[in-house]
């Protein structure tokens, strides 16, 4: 067993990232109107919802212009999807410019993709999809407790009282295996992460997986089949980056399959939702003169080839819109893998 | 004529000295007293021993000098040399420092020049009279006593001409003019650092530099001696020690105190004197006066408790600090109300070396609902002498917010000012709201207290003397006041919301219902709109502060402006760009705005970092935050931002 856990480890730093020497060219993300409008655009640019300066949300579609939620001073709308494109998330946060906190409880709506009917779900924040777009997710940063809503029927609805209480600023990742079943990080009062089965139906928790120490961030991206649990330092000084799969029919498994390990201060936010058999995160390059580089690769899941796919030394974040992934650096979105339908121009 | 120390002569060794001293102390028949039978059976402890031997040499010199000074004047003008009584020198090694002993055995006149300073002996008083045993000119013995000051004046005058130079030079008359001369600067390299060590110990003056730490140590002694019964010319060299010690704390700076008492304390070791200059992180540079103390105090005060504000607590809690890195992450905040977990104390050390901003305080950020002011009140606290009050985690978030309060408002902007308190008029049956400033104050017209009893007086039966008490715990307990007799105003913890809990009023046992708080602190924090006078916290705080605000578009310009001292940079940027680590941004144009402030600039291994306080993060750890994460987070607010406003600049006092 020890011996095939070597193999593993060895196999997986020998495999080599395979970084292009040639320097990597960004296309601009191509948008008929001000980017820093927009909160959704189809891949097509067919269904477009953006936020006019007065603080209204509208949607274009089909070259049509509607309302999705009236005009109010000093609001800032942030809008969730998935890949299924069935609903979408307007998470609607009044006070932006005026009240500062990074905790407060938001109006979470939830409408149908292309329509501008949304509903009131509740307030909240970091609201999230799971199982198919049936079950929405949110946080109450001040009564620490997650709420799953079943969005078919509103009866059902779950909540879980976190027990952390060392970090204020905390927003748990969450994720669903099924109905009854959920998956979310916590902190215990030692302040290490640690992510946690609830089954609602027995009523039992289950821990899953604990950091080392409290430098450990751990973060988990939920598709259909898979839960990628990504374990990243939170300071540059630690050096232990690492990913595990998880089968949602069988989270239980004594020993996770490590799918990436490195001696890198990564920072993660990893992405398993953009193309079949591959993930996307975010890898520090620390070049020979100890300058850090931050970079987007993808992971190949099948051969464990990683391929940077940047060269923009501080890429901290990756956005999957609607068959495009994009990133922002410096104000400016970049298209890393999809195609741009409008024109565009080259970084 | 010649002078007889059998302990001082030049082929004695410091260890020689040290260890006779010792074997005289712990060994001598004369010394130790015929004791009771009953007691020898008892086995001392080290405490008992040392208070046993230390009474019996205070009585064995007492007897001594009692029995000597029945005997005549000696005069000093009819003898060769002066022995001091075998009895006394015990006594007195017995009650001397180590490190002060071991200058001794190189120099008699070190010797004298250390009793005339008062490093030997304790409460030695240089008016005492003192056994001698003399050596007349005409050979023959003779013992009986004489004071201090005299055998030291004989000495200087046939042996050390050098310190009775020192004597005068270092007198009250001249102290100051002879102290600045001395250069009390060290340098960095242990080997000049173990060289300067050397050649003050070897200095004449060192003594006379010596008693400047030891002074200052004992005026609280010196004062409760003057409150005793003492002798006229005991109580007149009490009083001339007084004052030479007011003239020390007056004319010489913190960092040369600590200089000297380093200096003094480490006699025996270079190497520990020199730990403390050699070293590089702030810990230690705190405690050699390098650094102010607010840097580390208040991160020890959570760390070790009140013992923190002692010395000793805090080059204790300096030495932890040092010692285990870790530490900072889990410990020294003000509460759980900062970001979790913060840097390593190697991160901080680093940020804080020269680092600008003032923090005299401690701020709780998860307990003010508005990030916004933390960061206001941090810039106030940083260019006003203002203290804020040392912050317990009852009263945190208040002290914020009357810092707040207090920096921006003024009666210009009243009708802007968001924090009212709204009652019907009686009258006009009319709402009307006035403008208030949260907390007691006994002379400000629109303090909390004032306002309230302004409204009562106007809307309840109350007598015109009645007074407003503010109390702004959030752990208050309201059984505990009697609330029959004037006006109480505290929190009501059955009506809270998010992270506010609304407030009760209380006259004379009544609650009233008819008088509200409308209190939500919302302020643009730069303005919203692009002309000059725009409305927001920012542009009343750089009138009300005088001071100066300048746009910083790039690296060059930080690296600039934060060469000028107190100076600070501040901004907006969104929080997923500044800590990507903690905050996940899944979503085009999502943003978490958060203020920060910037105040030191470190370059290292090509990359650049730049130390950061954000709202939410402990005002004592600041983070190193690469420029391209922060020049990101300002880029992406201004994406979003409703002006798209640049949102990054440096403040400084006008002159």
């Amino acid at each position: 067993m020890a011996f095939k856990k070597i193999i593993r480890f060895f196999i997986l730093l020998t495999m080599g990232i395979e970084i292009s020497v040639a320097k990597i060219k960004h296309k601009v993300l191509a948008t008929n109107q001000s980017p820093g409008k927009i909160r959704f655009m189809s891949n097509n640019g067919q269904f477009v919802y953006y936020q006019k300066k007065s603080g209204e949300l509208l949607l274009s579609s089909n070259f049509k212009i509607s309302t999705v939620l009236k005009k109010e001073k000093d609001v800032h709308y942030t809008i969730y999807t998935t890949p299924l494109k069935k609903r979408i998330i307007i998470e609607k946060e009044k006070s932006f410019q005026k009240v500062f906190n990074l905790i407060k409880s938001n109006e979470i709506y939830v409408t149908d993709f292309g329509e501008s009917n949304p509903t009131f779900i509740s307030k909240g924040n970091s609201p999230k999809f799971h199982l198919k777009e049936d079950w929405i997710s949110f946080f109450d940063s001040y009564k620490k407790i997650i709420t799953f809503q079943n969005l078919s029927s509103n009866n059902i609805t779950y909540k879980i009282k976190l027990s952390n209480k060392i970090n204020p600023f905390f927003f748990p990742e969450k994720g669903m295996l099924r109905d009854f079943s959920v998956i979310y990080t916590d902190i215990n009062n030692k302040g290490i992460q640690g992510l946690i089965h609830y089954n609602f139906s027995k009523k039992k928790s289950r821990i899953i997986f604990k950091g080392n120490n409290i430098f450990q961030r751990l973060e988990i991206c939920e598709n259909d089949s898979s839960i990628f649990l990504g374990v990243f330092p939170l300071n540059k000084e630690e050096n232990e980056s690492s990913i595990y799969f998880i089968k949602k029919e069988d989270p239980f498994k004594k020993n996770l399959e490590v799918i990436y390990k490195s001696k890198s201060n990564d920072i993660g936010n990893i992405e398993c939702n953009f193309k079949k058999n591959y993930i996307y995160f975010i890898k520090n390059f620390k070049s020979e003169d100890k300058r850090s580089s931050f970079e987007i690769v993808k992971l190949n899941l099948k051969n464990k080839k990683l391929i940077k796919l940047t060269g923009m030394k501080f890429a901290t974040n990756i956005i999957i819109m609607d068959g495009k992934l994009l990133t922002i650096k410096d104000g400016e979105y970049y298209l890393i893998e999809g195609n741009n339908k409008l024109t565009s121009k080259e970084f | 004529m010649r002078t007889l120390l059998p302990f001082l002569q030049g082929r004695w060794t410091k260890f020689y000295s040290l260890a006779l001293t010792c074997f005289i102390i712990l060994f001598s028949k004369n010394l130790i007293c015929s004791e009771d039978p009953k007691e020898k059976q008892k086995t001392l402890g080290i405490l008992e021993t040392y208070v046993q031997l230390s009474k019996t040499n205070k009585s064995k010199a007492k007897e001594t000098l009692n029995k000597l000074k029945k005997k005549p004047v000696i005069n000093l003008n009819d003898i060769e040399s002066i022995n001091l009584h075998s009895t006394y020198l015990r006594s007195l090694f017995f009650f001397s420092k180590n490190n002060f002993l071991n200058l001794i055995s190189n120099n008699q006149c070190n010797f004298f020049s250390l009793l005339e300073n008062k490093l030997l002996g304790r409460n030695l008083k240089l008016s005492s009279l003192v056994p001698i045993i003399i050596k007349k000119k005409d050979g023959g013995k003779e013992s009986g006593t004489i004071s201090l000051s005299e055998i030291i004046d004989f000495i200087y005058k046939q042996k050390c001409p050098k310190q009775k130079e020192n004597s005068t030079l270092f007198s009250k008359k001249h102290f100051e003019k002879t102290f600045s001369k001395f250069n009390f600067e060290v340098s960095k390299n242990e080997i000049s650092c173990l060289k300067t060590h050397n050649n003050f110990i070897k200095n004449p003056d060192f003594p006379y530099l010596c008693k400047i730490p030891q002074f200052l140590k004992m005026e609280n002694k010196f004062l409760n001696d003057l409150n005793q019964e003492m002798i006229s010319l005991e109580e007149e060299e009490t009083i001339s020690d007084l004052k030479i010690t007011k003239l020390y704390k007056k004319s010489i700076s913190i960092k040369d105190k600590f200089f000297l008492e380093n200096l003094c304390k480490n006699i025996n070791s270079g190497k520990k004197f020199c730990s403390l200059y050699t070293a590089k992180d702030v810990w230690t540079k705190v405690l050699n006066k390098e650094l102010p103390k607010f840097k580390i105090l208040h991160k020890c005060k959570q760390i070790l408790g009140e013992q923190a504000s002692k010395e000793v607590g805090l080059a204790k809690c300096a030495k932890l600090l040092k010692s285990k890195p870790n530490l900072c992450a889990t410990r020294g905040s003000l509460g759980k109300t900062v970001l979790f977990p913060t840097p390593k104390c190697t991160e901080i050390s680093e940020s804080l070396k020269k680092g600008n901003l003032i923090t005299k305080y401690h701020d709780c950020p998860s307990k003010v609902f508005n990030q916004s002011i933390t960061n206001v009140s941090r810039i106030i606290l940083h260019f006003s002498d203002n203290n804020s009050k040392d912050g317990s985690i009852d009263n945190c978030s208040f002290e914020t917010m009357k810092t707040f309060s207090k920096g921006i408002y003024s009666e210009d902007i009243d009708e802007l000012w968001p924090m009212k308190i709204c009652y019907k008029s009686r009258l006009s049956k009319k709402n009307t709201c006035l403008s208030y400033l949260p907390g007691y104050d006994k002379k400000s017209p629109i303090s909390e207290n004032k306002v309230l009893e302004k409204i009562l007086k106007k809307t309840q039966p109350v007598l015109n003397s009645l007074k407003c008490y503010i109390s702004n715990k959030k752990s208050f307990n309201p059984s505990r006041i009697a609330l029959n007799d004037g006006c109480h105003v505290f929190y009501d913890f059955n009506n809270c919301n998010d992270n506010k809990c609304l407030k009760r009023i209380i006259v004379n046992n009544k609650n009233i219902k008819n008088i509200n708080y409308n209190d939500d602190p919302n302020f643009y924090y730069f303005p919203e709109k692009v002309y000059k006078d725009a409305f927001s916290s920012i542009n009343f705080l750089k009138n009300n502060l005088n001071i100066n605000q300048v746009a910083i578009n790039n690296l060059n310009q930080i690296r600039k402006f934060l060469i000028g001292r107190n100076k600070v940079i501040h901004g907006v940027g969104c929080i997923q760009n500044i800590y990507p680590r903690h905050f996940k941004l899944r979503s085009m144009n999502q943003c978490k705005p958060t203020t920060f402030i910037i105040d030191n600039i470190i370059e290292k291994n090509k990359n650049i970092y730049l130390s950061t306080r954000t709202s939410i993060d402990d005002i004592h750890s600041p983070r190193l935050i690469h420029w391209s994460f922060i020049y990101n987070s300002l880029k992406t607010y201004q994406n979003v931002h409703s002006t798209k406003s640049w949102t990054l600049y440096g403040l400084q006092k006008n002159n």
